[in-house]
Order: structure tokens, then C-alpha cells, then sequence
């Protein structure tokens, strides 16, 4: 283990980036925002082209069904952000600076939504025209979507990391901007439905439409669609980024796959399998989603438990060698670095013991407890990473005197 | 991994470029290819065809556009510049409802223009519904819409053109709507 060496002065001038020029190259880690790369423009460029193309397609929605549209709108923006809050628990968010999600959010929604229509049109044309129309109306989404939706969605993630590729060291980094980005595709896409079921809805109510595209598309689908493929697919590109001591080719074939596994979970999912075996009924319908969505969660869930593990022992390592202070992360905080499911059952736990506030304390010192190893580890330990010591610090002096009050209380 | 990250300056072009030719050539390539690929299909004279529980007999010369067909969902004709699309949906409303949602859909997001009145129409078939006539800057067509409460459906028949030939044509497609029923099985 080398000694790491930090430059422990000030950054007037620098903003966060230090410039020690220890090993030739200054400390710190790209932000997002790289007007002097091309991969940075090429993004911009791709999700401004969508965007217009969204807010086009969205005020056509408004002029033809403008109840369902805003309802739509706010329904789905909802939803997104219940998702983002589930992240957001988990400390996944810790990742990576908001614009890394912003972007991410935007190429799925707009830049890739954008390419991924015309795309979609000329395959089930051409299934049409090449085999038929009947083909086309059982196998068409099936052949459409998945080759069409993850290719360009994984497109987004491969730029994302071409822009500030050192902010991505954990397969956790790359997976949870893979999620991002099939969110935003899932979110665009269930809005555009939404209106577009709205406009030939067999009642006029233009609620239901938003109401039933809800239920179907974002409670029995949502968990088992665009953001599980993405974050499955994602895989790939992080195995391909992390690896590079491997052979080429062995990194490709593990990126082609994930990409082929994603692409799997999604064409059963649009195939029309099982579908003879369940009748209309919403009963049986939510049944065979249930079953059809299963494989997609089961492996999303093992990817994301291989790298929240990666991603646990690569903050012991960190916290280990940068944070040792016991008073700043404590034995069991320790411990439970890498395991956001823990860290959460801790702060509940606190939070029935000791109530509300001792929750929030809670939160709030875990998260601090992320950022000062984060930090550290990306600028080494001086006055840029104070701030989160000192956090921390007051946030245990505020929390402990409450757990001692309950203690006492229950004795 | 216990050295602090370093910002050290890479080149990020081929790697865009990529990514950008991939994507254009993949949605390009298939676009140039769909665009490439006839989608017509000859029908036989007298021969019966079908949308949903709508089955109707092409007037001569028109013919099946496989691409923008749905089977068991819509059929679109198309005879030079002119259209003839039926459409099935289910329907749970009132009769004049999805009319009024397709004017607003032509008005508000095509930019058309509502031709006078709707008026109702009724065919030799019987069956009877409502329709309208309407235009555009290039384009003039007419609408008709039949409900079928029995059967809970909505059958919709848009015809549109370009005004060379317009008369014939919508001769042409009245007796297409004529020959039509909704008996077709399911």
C-alpha cells in the first residue's frame, strides 16, 4: 500500500480542485460539466435535440387532451421522484454530483426517447412488410423495443462516462447512472402513452387514461422495467471500465453479455409469452406481470447486491486508510459502509427507539460519514474535507445525548 | 485505490464519435432500409378484407400498405396520393365523444380544418353513423364514425388525398364504406 500524499493548502483560487502535481496530474475528480470535451457536446447536443422533440410531441398531448397531459405530467413527475427518493435512502445518490443524474435523467427521456421512436417504427415496418402485418401485431414490440431501447439507452451511459470517466470507480457508480437513465426513458415513454391512450380512450373521461396507465405501466410494470434492463446492461460498461488488466477481448464479451441479458429480460417482457394462459381480466393481468417481470428484478437484484458489495469493501478500504478516527466513523458504522439496506434498518431502528429526530440525525451522519470518505479519498484529508469532519462531529454531539436519554428512560 | 483520484487529461472524441456513428448509422441504416422496402400489397379483385369485426371490398386499383396496417386493429389502403384507413377500437363512451376527440386531434394537432358540418350517413349495409369533411394546406379528406353499441367498438374510416383525383377517389372509397360490415369474425 503506497503512502498517499496530499497537498494540505488552501484552494483559494481552485474552487474544490486542488492542483498538487504530485504525480504529474492534479488531485480530484472530473465534474460532469466538460465544455473542452466532445463527449460532453455530443451529449448536449443529442439531449437538447430531444428535448425539442419532447416538448413538441407533450404540447400536441396538450391541444388534443390537455387534462390528461398536465395530469400526466404531474403523475409521472411524481412517480420519478418517489424513485429518486428510493436512491436517495439507499445512498445510492452519494455516487455522484446531482448533474450526473440530470444528465442521465435527460438522455433517457429525451436523447434516447428521441432516436429510439423512428427506430421502433422501421422495425415493425419492415417485420410487416418482410413477413407480415400479423407477425408484426404479436412479435413487433417484442423485436422493436429491446434491441432499439437498450442499445441507445446504454449509448447515453457509455457518454456519461466518456465525460468525466474518474468519477466512476465502483460498478455501483455506473449501475445507479444506468438506472437513471431507463427512469427517464420509463418516465418519458409512460407520459407519451398516457396521452396517446388518452386520445383514443374508449371513454371521454380524460382522467382514467392517466389513472389506468399508472396502474399498469408504472405500479405492475414499473419495477421490472427500463431502469432494472438499463442498470443490467450498465453492468457491462463498468465491468468493461473497472477491468482493464483483463484481455480486451474478455472485457467486450462481458459487456456484450450484460447488454444480451438485458436485452433477453426485455424481450420477454414485450413478447407476447404466457399471455394465452391468462384472460383480460386486470386480476390476471397483474398476475402475469408479476411473472413475466420476475427475471428482470431477480437479476437486477443480483447485480445490484454484486455491487453494492464491491462497492462496500472499496469504502472500507478508503475509510480504513483515509477516515481511521474512530470518533468521526465508529466500529459498527464501519462496518455497515458498504450495506445500504443495513444503514437503513439502523436509522429505523433508531427512529422507533428514539423517535423521529434521532432518525434524522441518524441519516444525516451516515450520509456525512459518505461524503468525508468520498472526499477524502478524491482530495485527500485537509481543509477541503473539514467541513464534513466537523458535520459529523456535531451531528454525533446532537444524537448521542438522545440515545443516552432513552437509555436512561427505559431503565 | 488508497492514491487520490487524479485528473488526467484524456481524449474523449473517438470514443463520441463512436457512439454517434453507431446511433446514426443504426437508425439511419434502418430508416433508409424501411424507406427502401415496398410495403404495398396487391389485392384481388372482389377480394373481402378486414380490420377488427370491419370487413369492406377494395375498389379496384387500391391497395394493402403492410407497414401501416395493424392486424386485427386497423387496415390502410392507398391507391396513388390518397388514403383509406379503417379503424377498430373499443369503445365504453358516448357515440359523438370519439368524434369530437378527432376533430380537436385534427384541428389542435394537424392543423386541419373542419369542412362545415357533421352530418350522419347511412349505407346500404345499414350501418349508420356520423361523418365530416376536411382540409389542409396540401390535403383534403373526410371522416366517418360508426358506433357499434352491441359490440361495444368503434369503427373509424379516414380517407385523405391530394386534390388531383379527389372525386374519383372519394367515389371510390363511399363504395368501399358501402360494401362494408361489421360481421367479420373475431
Amino acid at each position: 500500500m503506497n503512502m498517499p500524499v496530499f497537498d494540505q493548502g488552501d484552494q483559494s483560487g481552485q474552487g474544490s480542485q486542488q492542483v498538487t502535481e504530485v504525480a504529474g496530474w492534479p488531485v480530484g475528480t472530473d465534474s460532469f460539466f466538460q465544455p473542452r470535451r466532445v463527449a460532453f457536446w455530443v451529449l448536449a447536443a443529442l439531449i437538447l435535440n430531444g428535448l425539442f422533440y419532447t416538448v413538441y410531441m407533450f404540447s400536441l398531448g396538450v391541444r388534443v387532451v390537455p387534462v390528461t397531459a398536465f395530469l400526466g405530467l404531474t403523475v409521472w413527475g411524481i412517480y420519478t421522484m418517489l424513485f429518486v427518493q428510493a436512491f436517495r435512502t439507499l445512498d445510492l445518490l452519494e455516487q455522484h454530483p446531482t448533474e450526473a443524474y440530470v444528465l442521465a435523467f435527460a438522455w433517457g427521456g429525451m436523447g434516447a426517447v428521441y432516436f429510439a421512436a423512428p427506430a421502433n417504427v422501421a422495425i415493425q415496418s419492415l417485420c410487416a412488410k418482410l413477413i407480415s402485418p400479423e407477425f408484426v401485431a404479436t412479435w413487433g414490440p417484442a423485436i422493436a423495443g429491446p434491441v432499439t431501447e437498450e442499445f441507445l439507452k446504454l449509448a447515453g451511459v457509455v457518454l456519461l462516462v466518456l465525460v468525466a470517466r474518474n468519477q466512476f470507480q465502483t460498478y455501483l457508480s455506473v449501475l445507479i447512472v444506468g438506472a437513471m437513465v431507463g427512469l427517464g426513458f420509463q418516465v418519458v415513454e409512460n407520459l407519451s402513452y398516457t396521452v396517446k391512450s388518452a386520445v383514443h380512450f374508449p371513454l371521454e373521461n380524460q382522467v382514467y387514461p392517466v389513472l389506468l396507465n399508472l396502474f399498469t405501466r408504472g405500479l405492475l410494470s414499473g419495477l421490472w422495467s427500463h431502469a432494472a434492463y438499463t442498470a443490467i446492461a450498465s453492468f457491462g460498461v463498468a465491468w468493461f471500465l473497472l477491468h482493464p488488466q483483463r484481455p480486451m477481448v474478455v472485457r467486450v464479451a462481458v459487456a456484450v453479455l450484460c447488454f444480451v441479458l438485458a436485452w433477453a429480460m426485455h424481450f420477454i417482457w414485450n413478447s407476447p409469452f404466457l399471455e394465452d394462459l391468462f384472460d383480460g381480466g386486470y386480476g390476471e393481468m397483474a398476475v402475469m406481470l408479476v411473472i413475466k417481470g420476475l427475471p428482470a428484478i431477480i437479476v437486477a437484484a443480483l447485480f445490484w447486491h454484486v455491487a453494492a458489495r464491491e462497492n462496500g469493501t472499496y469504502l472500507h478500504a478508503l475509510a480504513a486508510w483515509f477516515v481511521p478516527e474512530r470518533d468521526l466513523i465508529q466500529d459498527d458504522e464501519w462496518v455497515r459502509l458498504g450495506a445500504p439496506m443495513q444503514r437503513y434498518r439502523v436509522r429505523r431502528e433508531m427512529g422507533w427507539t428514539y423517535g423521529w429526530r434521532a432518525r434524522r440525525l441518524k441519516t444525516h451522519l451516515q450520509r456525512e460519514q459518505l461524503r468525508l470518505i468520498r472526499k477524502a479519498a478524491t482530495y485527500g484529508r485537509g481543509p477541503q474535507t473539514l467541513k464534513h469532519e466537523t458535520a459529523v462531529r456535531r451531528l454525533r454531539a446532537k444524537l448521542d445525548p438522545i440515545i443516552a436519554a432513552g437509555i436512561t428512560a427505559k431503565t | 485505490m488508497n492514491e487520490p483520484s487524479r485528473r488526467i487529461p484524456y481524449r474523449t472524441w473517438p470514443g463520441a464519435l463512436a457512439v454517434l456513428l453507431a446511433i446514426a448509422a443504426y437508425v439511419g441504416g434502418l430508416t433508409w432500409w424501411d424507406r427502401h422496402t415496398p410495403g404495398n400489397r396487391p389485392l384481388q379483385p372482389g377480394e373481402t378484407v378486414e380490420a377488427g369485426q370491419a370487413r369492406f371490398v377494395p375498389a379496384e386499383g387500391w391497395e394493402m400498405d403492410v407497414s401501416r396496417s395493424k392486424a386485427g386493429q386497423s387496415l390502410m389502403l392507398f391507391k396513388g396520393g390518397h388514403k383509406f384507413l379503417v379503424t377498430t377500437f373499443p369503445w365504453a363512451g358516448g357515440p359523438d365523444g370519439p368524434l369530437v376527440r378527432q376533430q380537436r386531434l385534427m384541428e389542435r394537432g394537424q392543423r386541419l380544418q373542419i369542412d362545415g358540418d357533421v352530418s350522419d350517413f347511412i349505407t346500404s349495409w345499414g350501418l349508420q353513423g356520423k361523418t365530416f369533411a376536411y382540409y389542409g394546406s396540401k390535403l383534403a379528406g373526410r371522416f366517418w364514425q360508426v358506433v357499434d353499441v352491441r359490440r361495444k367498438s368503434l369503427v373509424q374510416i379516414d380517407f385523405w388525398g391530394s386534390s388531383d383525383g379527389m372525386d374519383d377517389a372519394l367515389q371510390e372509397a363511399r363504395s368501399m364504406l358501402d360494401s362494408m360490415d361489421l360481421e367479420a369474425p373475431q
